[in-house]
C-alpha cells in the first residue's frame, strides 16, 4: 500500500454574515467595499480561535481510537494564540494524543500546511497528523474583515489504507510579500490587489504546479479538482487558465460559504474535495505563501470507506446568519466597547495549578471507580457516593466524545459575557458523570433539560491583563441530532 | 444522634440595624448599630462578654479578614473573636459558634455579630468569586441568580410544571413578601409591588426577573447568648431558647453523582430532619409557627418549603399561589420581608432570620406581630443548589 493521506476533516464556525450587512455597516466610510459585498463570511463565536477550530477539525477527521497511534503532529496557523508556548502540545493533550507524540507549530504562511503535507507524505514509517486553522483579526470597514473566513482542517497521513497518495510536488520560494503581520501588530498590511494577482499569485502558482504536474507525470488536463486558493476574487480561474486546467474542474473555494481561511484553506478545500471524490480522481492543490506549494494526489478505493465524522459540506449546512455587524467587531476585538464593572474580574491562572489538573482541564477526562463503576468528574482520592466511598479506585475514562444531556439550565444575563447571555447548567454523560456546565453555541430558541449535548473545546477565560487566555470544555446542542430539520444553507439565529 | 443543645442555651438580646444602601455609613456603624441595640436588649456590659464570633462573607469588599474588625468596632476587652464564614449561611455560623461555646460551658455570655457592607461594590448584585486556582479552571462563570434559577429548570422537569404556573407562583413569593417588608422599618425594600411588575420585570438569569432577587443590602446583626439559668439571673425570666442547630453541607453528591435532578436541595432535606429531631418535632407543618427561609431567589423559597417538609413534594407552587404562607396564614414565612426585602447583606442574614423569629415569639414584633407563635425556623443557606451548605435553627420559649 502507498503511503498518503489516510484521515480528512474540517470545521466551519457556526457563525455567519453576509457581506452585504458588513458593506452596509461601512458604506459611509468605504463605499469602496461594494464590489466585495456578495456571499457570506463565517466567523466565530468570542469562545473560539484557531486552537479550538483545530481541534474540532481533528476531531472531525479522527475517530477517538484512531488518535493513539499518532507520532508526529503538526499544527499550522499564522493566527496561533501563543507565540511562545507551542499551541500544537496543548492541541495534542486536549485531543489525546500519545504523551510521545512529536509536535510543533508552522507558521509565517499561507502554505505552511501543505509544506507539513508534503514532508509528512515525504515520510515513511510515521504516522502524521497535520491541523491547520485561522483566526485572524481584521480591521474594521477593511476589505480582509470582508473576505476572510474563520476554520480549520485536518488530515492524517499514514502508510496503510490511504485514500489519497501524493503523485507529485512543486515548489517554489520567492520572497514575494503580498501583505505583512509585524510580530507586534494585530493586522496585516496589504498591497494593491492587481499586483499581488497578475505579478504574483499567477506566476508562483503556474511555476509550482507545473513542476508538480511535471513530478507526477500528468498533463494539466488530467486534474479533475484544481484547488489554488486565495483572498482575491477571480484569481483561481486566471491561475487555471494559465495552466489549461478545464474551468469545470475548479473546486468550489468556499469563498461565498466561508471566506479565506489563510493556512487552513488549502485543507479545507481538499478535506472539502474527498467528501465528495471518486477513485481515480487527480487533485492538484497550490496555495502561495513566500513563493507557492503545490501538491497532486489521486483517490484511492479506500475514499468509499472514510468519511469524516461531519464533513465540511455539513459544517457549512448548520450556518447561523447574524444581522448584526457589531457581533464581528466585538467578537474580533475591534471595537473598544464598555463592559461594565462585572468585566473588570481578575482571570488569572495558576500555571502550577493548570499543568497539575492538565488531563481533567484540558484532556476532561473523568474517573471511572474500579470497585463500584462510579464515573467521576473530576476524579479524586475519595469518591463521591451515596453509600459508598472508595480510595484511589479511578481509572481515566474521557468524557470528550461522550454525549450528555442537561439536567438544570440558566440564561444569565447577570454575568458578564462577551456574548450574552450565557447559558450555565448541569449536564448528564451518557454511560455515566456529570458536570455544571457552560453552554456554548445556543440558538435564539434556547435550550431544554434533557437536550443531547456534545463537548467541545473552547475559550474559558481571556485575561487581558497578562495576555493569557485558558480552556475548558463546554457543551454544545448536538446540531447532528438535529440536522433534519436544519438543512437549511443558513439558519437566521 | 448526639442529644444536642436544645433548651441548653438561652437567646437574652438581639439587634439589628436598618439594612439597605448605607451609604453613610462603614460597616463599623453598622456593626455597633446592630450591637447597641443587642446589649441593651440584654441588659449587659460589653465587660461581660467572654467570648465573640463574628461572620462576613466577602472580606475583600467590606471588613477585612480575621477577627480584628468586630473586635476593634465594638472595642471588645481583648476576648476571644473568631471570624467565620460559611457562605450566605456565614451569619447562623457566628450563631452556632457562640452558642455552642455556651452549651460547652467554655463561655458564660457569648456575642454573634455578622456584617456585611455590599454597597461599595460600584454595582448591583453580588460581586464575581474566585474560587481558586482549580475552580477557575473548570467551574462555569454563573452568577447567583444563574446558579439558583436551575431549580425552576428542575422542578419544571421533575414535577411537570407549565413554565408560566410556576412563574406565577414565584411571583406570589415576591408579592407577599413585599406586602412584608412595606410594614418594617427597617427593611431595604418597602414598596409593595404587583404581579404584573413581577411578570414584566427585566430578565436576570432565567426564569428569574429582577424581582424574583432579594436586595443586596449593607447591614448588621446580633446576637448575645447565655445559659438559661444565667438569663434568669439577669432578669430573662422566660427566656427564648435555642430548640435545634443544624447545618448540613454538600459532599459533592449533589454535582458529581447523577441522582440528584436539580429540582431541590438534598441538604436541607437533611439538616431538616436532624433539626426536627433535636427539636423534637415530628408534625412541622402544626408545629412551626413561623419560617424565615433563605429566600434569595423566589425559586430558592418555593422549593425549599418543601425540603422543610411544609409543602408536599410537588406542590409547594400550589400552597404558595394559595396564600399558606401569606402573613395572615397559620405558618407565615418571611414575615419581615425575608431576604428579599428587608434585605441580604450576606454575613448578617443568618442573624436577621433569628432577630426576626426572636421578636415575634417574644411579642415585640409591632404592626406584624403573628398571634401566639411557639416555635419558629431559621433556613439559611449558601453556596448554590448544587453545592452548598445549609443551617436551620429552630427558637421556641423555654419548654416549647
Amino acid at each position: 500500500m502507498a503511503r498518503g493521506i489516510t484521515h480528512f476533516g474540517g470545521y466551519v464556525p457556526r457563525l455567519r454574515m453576509a457581506r452585504d450587512t458588513i458593506f452596509q455597516a461601512h458604506a459611509w466610510l468605504n463605499p469602496g467595499l461594494r464590489g466585495a459585498n456578495s456571499g457570506i463570511r463565517a466567523f466565530g463565536d468570542w469562545d473560539e480561535d484557531p486552537l479550538t477550530y483545530a481541534i474540532e477539525a481533528v476531531r472531525d477527521a479522527l475517530p477517538e481510537p484512531n488518535r493513539k497511534a499518532v507520532e508526529r503532529f503538526n499544527l499550522c496557523s499564522t493566527s496561533f494564540p501563543f507565540a511562545y508556548r507551542q499551541n500544537a502540545s496543548l492541541a495534542a493533550t486536549a485531543l489525546g494524543l500519545p504523551r510521545s507524540v512529536q509536535c510543533s507549530d508552522l507558521s509565517g504562511s499561507d502554505n505552511a500546511a501543505l509544506l507539513a503535507l508534503s514532508q509528512a507524505c515525504r515520510s515513511p514509517g510515521s504516522t502524521s497528523l497535520i491541523a491547520a486553522s485561522e483566526r485572524v483579526r481584521t480591521p474594521a470597514a477593511s476589505m480582509m474583515e470582508m473576505r476572510l473566513g474563520e476554520g480549520g482542517a485536518a488530515i492524517q497521513v499514514g502508510d496503510e489504507n490511504a485514500v489519497a497518495v501524493l503523485m507529485g510536488e512543486g515548489h517554489v520560494t520567492d520572497d514575494f510579500v503580498d501583505r505583512f503581520r509585524s510580530s507586534a501588530d494585530a493586522f496585516d498590511y496589504v498591497w494593491e490587489e492587481r499586483w499581488i494577482r497578475d505579478e504574483g499569485y499567477s506566476r508562483l502558482a503556474l511555476e509550482a504546479s507545473q513542476k508538480a504536474l511535471s513530478d507526477a507525470g500528468l498533463e494539466s488536463r488530467q486534474i479533475n479538482h484544481f484547488i489554488a486558493p486565495t483572498y482575491l476574487p477571480k484569481a483561481q480561474q486566471q491561475i487555471a487558465r494559465k495552466l489549461g486546467i478545464d474551468s469545470g474542474s475548479i473546486s468550489d473555494h468556499l469563498m461565498d460559504t466561508c471566506g479565506y481561511v489563510g493556512a487552513a484553506h488549502g485543507l479545507l478545500v481538499l478535506a472539502t474535495v474527498l467528501e465528495t471524490a471518486e477513485p481515480g480522481d487527480r487533485i492538484l492543490v497550490v496555495q502561495m505563501g513566500q513563493g507557492a506549494t503545490a501538491l497532486v494526489f489521486q483517490v484511492t478505493e479506500v475514499i468509499n470507506d472514510v468519511r469524516p465524522a461531519r464533513g465540511v459540506a455539513e459544517w457549512l449546512r448548520r450556518g447561523d446568519l447574524q444581522k448584526d455587524y457589531l457581533k464581528l467587531a466585538v467578537f474580533n476585538r475591534v471595537l473598544d466597547w464598555d463592559r461594565g464593572m462585572r468585566g473588570e474580574r481578575d482571570t488569572k491562572t495558576a500555571l502550577s495549578a493548570l499543568h497539575r489538573e492538565s488531563d481533567v482541564v484540558t484532556g476532561l477526562i473523568a474517573g471511572k471507580c474500579r470497585k463500584t463503576g462510579l464515573v467521576q468528574f473530576p476524579p479524586t482520592r475519595l469518591s463521591v457516593s451515596s453509600n459508598e466511598t472508595a480510595l484511589d479506585q479511578f481509572e481515566p475514562y474521557p468524557l470528550s466524545e461522550r454525549p450528555a444531556r442537561v439536567v438544570s439550565y440558566s440564561a444569565d444575563r447577570l454575568s458578564f459575557s462577551l456574548h450574552p447571555p450565557s447559558y450555565v447548567g448541569l449536564v448528564d454523560f451518557e454511560g455515566g458523570g456529570r458536570m455544571p456546565v457552560q453552554f456554548t453555541d445556543i440558538r435564539a430558541d434556547g435550550i431544554e433539560t434533557g437536550d443531547r449535548m456534545r463537548m467541545v473545546f473552547r475559550v474559558k477565560d481571556y485575561d487581558e491583563q497578562r495576555g493569557f487566555r485558558r480552556y475548558f470544555w463546554k457543551a454544545q446542542p448536538d446540531t447532528r441530532s438535529q440536522s433534519s430539520e436544519e438543512e437549511t444553507t443558513c439558519r437566521e439565529g | 444522634m448526639p442529644r444536642g443543645i436544645k433548651d441548653r442555651v438561652a437567646i437574652i438580646g438581639m439587634g439589628c440595624s436598618r439594612f439597605g444602601e448605607r451609604w453613610d455609613s462603614s460597616a463599623d456603624d453598622l456593626m455597633v448599630e446592630a450591637y447597641l441595640e443587642a446589649i441593651a436588649d440584654a441588659g449587659i456590659e460589653t465587660s461581660q462578654l467572654d467570648a465573640a464570633w463574628y461572620s462576613t462573607h466577602i472580606d475583600e469588599i467590606g471588613l477585612g479578614k480575621g477577627g480584628l474588625p468586630a473586635s476593634i468596632a465594638l472595642r471588645l476587652p481583648n476576648i476571644a473573636v473568631t471570624r467565620v464564614e460559611n457562605f450566605c449561611a456565614s451569619g447562623s455560623e457566628a450563631l452556632r459558634g457562640a452558642a455552642y461555646a455556651v452549651a460547652a460551658g467554655a463561655a458564660d455570655i457569648a456575642l454573634a455579630i455578622g456584617c456585611e457592607k455590599l454597597k461599595d461594590t460600584g454595582y448591583g448584585g453580588l460581586p464575581m468569586r474566585r474560587p481558586g486556582p482549580m475552580a477557575d479552571l473548570i467551574h462555569p462563570d454563573a452568577s447567583a441568580p444563574a446558579n439558583f434559577a436551575q431549580l425552576a429548570s428542575g422542578y419544571r422537569a421533575k414535577h411537570g410544571v407549565d413554565a408560566n404556573d410556576l412563574k406565577r407562583a414565584m411571583a406570589h413569593v415576591s408579592i407577599k413578601s413585599h406586602a412584608n417588608g412595606a410594614q418594617n422599618d427597617k427593611a431595604h425594600l418597602r414598596r409593595e409591588i404587583t404581579e404584573e411588575q413581577v411578570l414584566n420585570a427585566p430578565m436576570i438569569a432565567e426564569p428569574l426577573g429582577l424581582f424574583d432577587c432579594c436586595g443586596v443590602s449593607d447591614g448588621a446583626a446580633a446576637a448575645i447568648v447565655t445559659t438559661p439559668e444565667i438569663a434568669k439571673s439577669l432578669g430573662h425570666t422566660n427566656p427564648i431558647t435555642i430548640k435545634a442547630l443544624q447545618l448540613s453541607v454538600s459532599n459533592g453528591y449533589e454535582s458529581q453523582f447523577s441522582t440528584w435532578d436539580g429540582s431541590y436541595f438534598h441538604t436541607t432535606r437533611i439538616a431538616a430532619r436532624k433539626a426536627y429531631q433535636e427539636a423534637g418535632i415530628d408534625d412541622p407543618k402544626s408545629q412551626i409557627s413561623l419560617s424565615e427561609v433563605h429566600d434569595c431567589f423566589s425559586i430558592t423559597e418555593l422549593v425549599t418549603m418543601e425540603d422543610l417538609f411544609l409543602s408536599d413534594e410537588g406542590n409547594a407552587w400550589r400552597d404558595i399561589r394559595d396564600g399558606r404562607y401569606d402573613i395572615d396564614s397559620a405558618s407565615p414565612c418571611q414575615v419581615d420581608g425575608g431576604l428579599k426585602c428587608f434585605g441580604h447583606p450576606v454575613g448578617a442574614s443568618g442573624l436577621r432570620m433569628a432577630y426576626e423569629v426572636y421578636l415575634q415569639l417574644l411579642g415585640r414584633a409591632g404592626n406584624r406581630q403573628i398571634s401566639d407563635p411557639s416555635l419558629g425556623l431559621i433556613h439559611n443557606l449558601g453556596g448554590s443548589p448544587q453545592s452548598n451548605v445549609c443551617s436551620i435553627a429552630i427558637l421556641g420559649q423555654e419548654g416549647a
